[in-house]
């Protein structure tokens, strides 16, 4: 299970970091499924 | 399974090339021995293909590499600017020959040796029409932009030589009626209605590889089918889909799908995207065959 609580925080964290370098930033945080084995929670 | 691909695809691009680079050369010596500035044109378009075609076959194992950090689209947008040059080589060339027999016109016409033009556009006919079928018969296993792109050129070439040897073979016919004064117009004639025919591919694929290019939306048709696609895979889970990105660059497709909870909470389970994402890709596969 993904907690959305903890992506927004990742998202906000990264964004506050980077926003001063780019005009335009969107910052993402996407989760990785391995296509051939069962997700970990 | 890509190398598979990669090797089926770039043998039949060989075997596409050398044919070419054979009956090019052929059509280059006609034109020189023959005058005809009809053959001299259908030689100029066959030899812009090849000399487009050859450094795209050291590409073809680059398309094959997957996605890197360095590259995160891997090299898919190559591509898309390849077809984007080829096809802009190829109007400019139509265009360049509307012109050329629109002036010949006006400058009133030309004669040539029509029976010896309307043979040797037959056999070239012959061996296009020998072509096509082999790719369309290779592009049933495997299909791709560029192979699609190679049937589109033969087909031109079929149509090409069929109607120089059509033309040919009226001006041949029409010698002794009344319609004699029409013969000299016959060669530039028939190549203008080609290259209006010829004209539209490449406008239209242009287009296609612009919209490719700038990373915009594919067609209305292909973004509905997405849309209902994802909505069928979202049934029966708790969240909607709130924008839904797809991109199309040379033969990759990407969709992303940002999702929202339809109800109220704070966790996502990853075995639902990951069912999720089974049922998108098997809906949007094309079917084998």
């Amino acid at each position: 299970m993904i907690d959305i609580g903890h992506l927004k925080e990742l998202r906000s964290r990264v964004t506050a970091e980077l926003q001063d370098e780019f005009d335009q930033l969107y910052v993402e945080f996407i989760p990785d499924i391995p296509e051939d084995q069962s997700p970990s929670c | 399974m890509d190398s598979t691909r990669e090797q089926l695809e770039k043998r039949i691009l060989r075997i596409s090339f050398v044919m070419s680079c054979v009956l090019s050369l052929a059509e280059l010596v006609a034109a020189f021995i023959l005058r005809s500035h009809t053959v001299l044109m259908d030689a100029l378009f066959d030899s812009a293909e090849l000399i487009m075609m050859g450094p795209f076959l050291v590409l073809v194992p680059l398309l094959y590499r997957p996605v890197s950090e360095r590259h995160p689209y891997g090299y898919a947008q190559v591509e898309s600017l390849f077809l984007i040059i080829k096809y802009m080589a190829l109007l400019t060339l139509t265009i360049v020959m509307m012109v050329e027999n629109v002036r010949v016109i006006l400058s009133g016409g030309h004669k040539v040796s029509s029976g010896a033009i309307a043979v040797f556009e037959l056999c070239i006919a012959a061996a296009s029409i020998i072509m096509y079928f082999f790719l369309l018969h290779m592009s049933r296993k495997y299909e791709s932009p560029t192979i699609h792109a190679e049937i589109y050129m033969w087909k031109t070439d079929i149509i090409g030589s069929c109607g120089v040897a059509a033309a040919f073979l009226a001006q041949f016919f029409l010698g002794d009626t009344i319609l004699r004064p029409l013969t000299p117009y016959i060669d530039s004639g028939v190549a203008l209605i080609m290259s209006l025919f010829l004209i539209g591919e490449p406008v239209k694929e242009l287009i296609r590889g612009f919209r490719q290019m700038m990373l915009f939306s594919p067609p209305e048709e292909v973004m509905d089918k997405v849309h209902r696609v994802v909505n069928d895979a979202l049934e029966g889970f708790p969240y909607e889909a709130s924008f839904t990105d797809v991109i199309q660059t040379g033969r990759k497709t990407w969709i992303e799908v940002y999702l929202k909870g339809t109800e109220d909470t704070r966790m996502i389970d990853i075995g639902h995207l990951k069912e999720l994402r089974s049922r998108v890709t098997a809906g949007g596969q094309k079917t084998p065959g």
